[in-house]
């Protein structure tokens, strides 16, 4: 009887390992396979761009595309690495970096793309976005987009103004762009969408930071600097523009879809955005709209950059082909094709150069903006500044709960990390 | 003497259950008590530590978690008291046989069954002050001469989402009482009728002690449903504009989930949670007292 049991023991053993190495030398024949998640506002542009032309590519690397919601793709990312399922591949904002890299979840790049036959095409600026301030290179830039200025060419001939190069005839067009078109007591058109919800730090960086001459949130010493008078000023001018009636009276709430929605509708004059919105605006208004660069103050134009990173995640199985696949959506075959289908700005130079985008006014305007555009820091306080601090004291400025000064205060505490 | 026989039966069979309560209610609170005592920011994770009470002492000196505390309560109890009113008269209303009742009951099930995202959404836009239909209807009805920005006044913004929520929480108080409503028996009814009593002194002495219970029930129930939803609030203000429609939870949420602050935004959660204990219990005495009375 024993002898039976000892018997079945060694079966069920011999059998359990007969399949686990039948498994491996399955998966050993099995090519090697990228997982890439990614967002997307248009559904199915990511599988329609790339499918086909990485098959053409090689088909010794299967690719896996994973669209997931942009709400909640950070979530799913940080989840995903905790629980070590994070994929190959994976887009990412460069303000992610700090926290990714605490999670040991980023593959260091260090040197990795030195043989790459596009690199000498990377601008010095892109480079240094990838480093993110760290010595070593944890993500290679995927995308960037350079804010501007779009204008209604209607409207302003109708003011007889041309469009604003300087912060003082900003001012002057958002005041003369509010207008009350029928004579009833209500405003009809008003100057400028301003944002007040969160993100809207953005706009404000740079119609307020352009007022000294090589401002920015940090000093060379790492503190926040928005105590500078010449900002507190800029920034008691701009909340003015609420106060003075130049902006939607729900400007403290507006969000992107709203300033949008409200310049396509005619209810705004001007709007700070990118050429993203480029396609969206152009259906709406045809001719009547043109981009222009953002206005210079005191210390010159203050652009603002939104850059998008991939990553490649430190326990993946599969690196060598991950970085491959880096490689080949790089690439200006493929960086063309995203740019113009996404309505990002390239960045290689030989796809700057493209016909399609030097002859797009939208993608030129923002192509000669790129060398000027800031990152916004990238610190450990950065997002509560964004997600709370900034839209928080931002509406109370507006709404006169406080002033402008101490605004800038609870703002400069929240960076310091006080 | 006879060792006896410990049953293991009950407890095996009690072990899946008590198994998914530690895994999905115990630890989780347990886990958000131990990082309310820590600074832990997912992006500075590496200078995690324990900073004993410091997170609870910064909240009292914390603006929006102070102007959370009243907002809270005008969130609660005007969304619920609201909620409930509406939702009995609506019961009582459609306790009587008419024709299509079936329908209008059916079509009054259409906000609880409407994802809070969309809700959202679909009042934010009722509410917007260039394009909103609020405001053209109440022009042209002349109520109103000027479009009011209705999620963007500190006076009318938390006022409006409570609106939102009152919209969508109906139908749960008008279902479940009316589900209560229709246990009373109608020979109770019949007596009171034959007795000379008024539709009043019917619903005091014979409506009221029945569905009391339901209604103790839901109450609670609801309290703890608004005290906690963030996503309305999130979605159509973010809290705003400044503090002015800022809950206790949705500052836990947005510290935690869009600061990264974990550690902080657990200790708010941490007061909330205590917060829900004690109203729970002083609730639980009143009612009790309450029930016993009728």
């Amino acid at each position: 009887m024993k002898m039976k049991r000892i018997l079945l023991i060694a079966l069920a053993v011999f059998m359990c390992t007969s399949l686990i190495a039948s498994g491996s030398s399955e998966s050993k024949e099995e090519k090697p396979t990228v997982t890439y998640w990614y967002w997307e506002d248009i559904q199915g542009k990511h599988v329609e761009m790339l499918a086909d032309r990485w098959k053409e590519y090689t088909d010794d690397i299967e690719l896996i595309l994973e669209p997931i919601p942009a709400g909640n793709f950070h979530d799913r990312l940080i989840t995903a690495v905790s629980s070590g399922t994070a994929p190959d591949v994976f887009q990412m904002y460069t303000d992610w970096i700090p926290e990714l890299v605490g999670l040991g979840a980023l593959e260091d790049l260090t040197g990795k793309f030195d043989d790459w036959e596009y690199i000498d095409e990377v601008p010095d600026y892109m480079i240094d976005l990838a480093y993110a301030g760290y010595d070593r290179m944890y993500t290679f830039p995927r995308s960037v987009l350079t804010m501007y200025l779009y204008c209604r060419t209607d409207y302003f001939e109708e003011i007889g103004m041309d469009y604003p190069k300087t912060m003082d005839e900003f001012y002057e067009a958002a005041e003369k762009l509010t207008r009350d078109l029928d004579g009833d007591g209500v405003i009809d058109t008003y100057g400028f969408g301003m944002r007040g919800a969160t993100n809207g730090h953005s706009m404000w960086s740079s119609l307020v930071f352009n007022a000294k001459p090589g401002f920015d949130y940090f000093d060379e010493d790492g503190n926040a600097q928005l105590m500078d008078p010449a900002i507190i000023e800029a920034n008691q001018k701009y909340i003015d523009m609420y106060k003075n009636g130049w902006v939607p009276p729900t400007a403290p709430t507006d969000g992107f879809n709203e300033i949008l929605q409200n310049f396509r509708a005619g209810v705004t004059g001007m709007l700070y955005h990118h050429v993203g919105s480029s396609k969206t605006v152009t259906e709406s208004l045809g001719d009547n709209v043109v981009a222009v660069p953002l206005p210079a103050g005191e210390g010159g134009v203050f652009g603002v950059q939104e850059v998008t990173n991939f990553g490649i995640y430190s326990g993946s199985k599969n690196k060598e082909a991950a970085l491959i696949f880096l490689k080949w959506i790089n690439s200006p075959e493929i960086q063309s094709v995203i740019c113009e289908e996404l309505q990002q700005v390239p960045w290689l130079e030989s796809v700057q150069k493209m016909d399609k985008f030097q002859d797009n006014v939208f993608f030129k305007a923002s192509i000669e903006s790129l060398p000027d555009s800031h990152l916004l820091p990238i610190t450990t306080t950065m997002s509560q500044f964004t997600n709370m601090a900034w839209p928080q004291n931002f509406q109370r400025a507006l709404l006169g709960e406080i002033t402008g000064e101490e605004m800038l205060q609870n703002l400069n505490d929240v960076l310091n990390g006080v | 003497m006879a060792k006896k026989k410990i049953d293991l039966t009950p407890a095996i069979l009690i072990l899946p259950a008590f198994i998914l309560v530690v895994c999905v209610i115990i630890y989780p609170i347990i886990s958000a008590v131990v990082t309310s005592f820590r600074y832990y920011r997912l992006t500075d994770i590496l200078n995690t530590k324990f900073i004993g009470f410091d997170n609870y002492i910064k909240v009292w000196s914390d603006d929006a978690f102070i102007a959370s505390l009243p907002n809270t309560f005008k969130w609660v109890a005007a969304t619920v008291i609201s909620q409930f009113i509406i939702g009995l008269t609506l019961a009582l209303f459609l306790n009587r046989p008419f024709k299509g009742r079936g329908i209008v009951r059916s079509l009054s099930l259409v906000p609880w069954v409407t994802p809070g995202v969309v809700i959202a959404l679909i009042w934010t836009w009722i509410y917007n002050g260039n394009f909103g239909v609020l405001n053209d209807i109440l022009i042209k009805l002349g109520l109103i001469s000027a479009k009011i920005p209705w999620l963007s006044n500190a006076d009318t913004a938390l006022n409006s989402q409570i609106v939102t929520m009152v919209w969508q929480g109906i139908p749960f108080f008008m279902i479940m009482l009316l589900a209560s409503l229709q246990t009373v028996p109608s020979d109770l009814y019949e007596a009171a009728v034959i007795d000379g009593t008024s539709v009043i002194q019917r619903f005091r002495y014979i409506t009221w002690p029945h569905i009391l219970p339901t209604v103790i029930s839901t109450c609670m129930l609801r309290v703890i449903w608004v005290f906690n939803n963030v996503e309305v609030l999130y979605l159509m203000t973010q809290g705003g504009p400044g503090y002015n429609s800022m809950t206790i939870s949705l500052n836990a949420y947005i510290q935690a989930q869009k600061s990264l602050n974990f550690g902080y935004g657990s200790a708010i959660a941490v007061y909330g949670t205590l917060m829900m204990i004690a109203f729970m219990i002083l609730y639980r005495s009143i009612t009790k007292r309450f029930i016993e009375e009728e």
